[in-house]
């Protein structure tokens, strides 16, 4: 019997701590990212659900005005920006992003999105692909980054 | 023998074609698959004998590249089974708006929606096989895949209207290089995705089968029959809400001898628990009695299913199902499933 109520015990302070730990990791401290796209694209705002849908290319696979191939740029590990943009804005789990481009590059031979290791990367990214699309964190668009994207959308978490 | 040689340079000449095309695309082209591994206990009656097995058995390697340059993208698709090598699809997309694109080759045929969305993608099926109207049915119609044309779009209105339009070789098994007749066959696919992820769809395909032509129950045509199969159902898969299902029904209908109609549907439910997702499906095929075209068997199979989600690239998938056919009786199956995506 007492045997039994320890392991009760030990597996409830295991799931509590289990919980709190997972409730630290996904405390994101306040973290502020922008929606980017290239300078030239005439679109001058997206709400959170137009980014989502331009992102996932979900009803325009092209944008229009420059009818340009959209293209998502994400980030290579998981990252707190990564986490707010897929989280607020794309409403999905990492898993479910994933596995949406998989099937998208299946059914449709659509490119899956690009990946970069930074935010510096997809600012150059975006910068030089007409049509792309992208997030970094608030802070790392420098004045010289403005000048190659435009932002869109911010979402603070 | 013949043929099979015929066939194996059709073959051939594919693989070429995919690996230069691969090529050509190869700044952008990228190689992605599916594989999966099956283990099943089944007890069922074949050939009038209640049997009993348990076996392991491998399902197969689909490998794909797709490349995409601007307004032109290319898929190309093989499949490694156990016994043969299958060349899936050769599709090249020309992208002109977001409302119209064309693609050429070898294509899902635009008929409903699970044909065109899993296939071999045995990660993103929701369940471990397909159910019997798209299983060896439409397959003995050369209907999964067709070699031709298509005009589609999508991103109409805000209600998302898009359609499919395509010729093709048709009904006729034409090999890979050949046709078996002049006539091409026509599908027609409507839908729309009002609600995200919700989708309505109505499809159909018109073709006929010249006389002289072999049919699945390997009577030969005595004059042309007309062959006409209509679609439509709803789905709602991968949505915020944690359910998920498909509904699905077809009439295929054809005058050889006289006019019979072979009538399917399939049902499809899950609901997600985080990695978990427990499913249900349900599937009717249901031959018109002196059907002369088909080998009639009526089949009815319900199956019980879970499937958990281990990462993005793959899944497991536990299944009983139970399946009744007109011919060989009851049978059970308990099937375990590990696919992967790479």
């Amino acid at each position: 019997m007492k045997k039994i109520l320890s392991t009760i015990v030990i597996s409830a302070m295991l799931l509590v701590a289990s919980s709190s730990f997972t409730t630290s990791s996904s405390s994101l401290g306040g973290t502020e990212i922008a929606v980017i796209v290239h300078k030239d694209n005439p679109i001058a705002s997206l709400s959170a659900s137009e980014a989502k849908l331009s992102y996932l290319r979900k009803i325009k696979k092209r944008w229009e005005g420059i009818n340009k191939n959209i293209r998502p740029a994400d980030r290579k590990t998981k990252c707190a920006e990564q986490e707010v943009f897929y989280s607020k804005v794309l409403g999905m789990t990492a898993d479910d992003v994933e596995k949406y481009f998989i099937a998208r590059q299946y059914q449709n031979a659509e490119k899956p999105q690009d990946k970069f290791a930074s935010d510096k990367d997809i600012i150059d990214f975006v910068g030089d692909e007409g049509g792309a699309i992208g997030y970094v964190n608030s802070a790392s668009l420098t004045a010289e980054a403005k000048a190659k994207v435009k932002v869109v959308l911010t979402i603070s978490n | 023998m013949k043929q099979k040689n015929k066939i194996s340079k059709a073959k051939l000449l594919i693989l070429c074609l995919v690996l230069t095309t691969g090529t050509v695309f190869s700044q952008t082209a990228q190689i992605s698959g599916f594989a999966d591994v099956i283990a099943v206990a089944s007890s069922d009656t074949a050939g009038g004998k209640m049997q009993t097995k348990n076996n392991f058995s491998l399902g197969a390697i689909d490998m794909f590249i797709t490349s995409q340059f601007d307004k032109v993208s290319f898929l190309g698709e093989v499949a490694f089974e156990w016994d043969e090598v299958d060349f899936e699809r050769l599709v090249i997309n020309y992208d002109i708006k977001n409302y119209f694109k064309i693609s050429v080759g070898k294509f899902y045929t635009p008929l409903g929606y699970w044909n065109n969305t899993y296939n071999h993608g045995t990660l993103i099926q929701p369940t471990i096989s397909r159910p019997e109207v798209l299983g060896d049915f439409i397959k003995s119609m050369h209907l999964k895949k067709q070699i031709g044309f298509q005009f589609q779009g999508d991103g109409i209105t805000k209600y998302n209207l898009g359609y499919n339009l395509a010729v093709t070789h048709g009904i006729t098994d034409i090999g890979y290089v050949d046709d078996a007749d002049e006539g091409k066959a026509l599908t027609l696919n409507l839908h729309a995705e009002p609600i995200e992820n919700l989708k309505v769809f109505v499809s159909g395909l018109y073709d006929v089968v010249p006389k002289g032509q072999q049919a699945v129950s390997d009577s030969i045509l005595l004059t042309d029959a007309d062959f006409q199969i209509f679609n439509f159902g709803v789905a709602y898969m991968n949505g915020k809400l944690p359910f998920e299902f498909i509904g699905e029904y077809y009439n295929v209908s054809h005058n050889m001898a006289e006019t019979k109609s072979t009538q399917g549907y399939l049902l499809y439910a899950g609901y997600r628990i985080k990695k978990f997702v427990p499913y249900i499906s349900y599937d009717v095929l249901l031959y018109e009695k002196g059907d002369q075209y088909f080998n009639t068997n009526n089949s009815n199979a319900a199956t019980l299913g879970l499937r958990y989600l281990l990462n993005a690239k793959s899944v497991i998938k536990l299944e009983y199902k139970y399946r009744q056919l007109e011919t060989t009786g009851v049978g059970h199956f308990v099937t375990m499933q590990f696919a992967i995506g790479f």
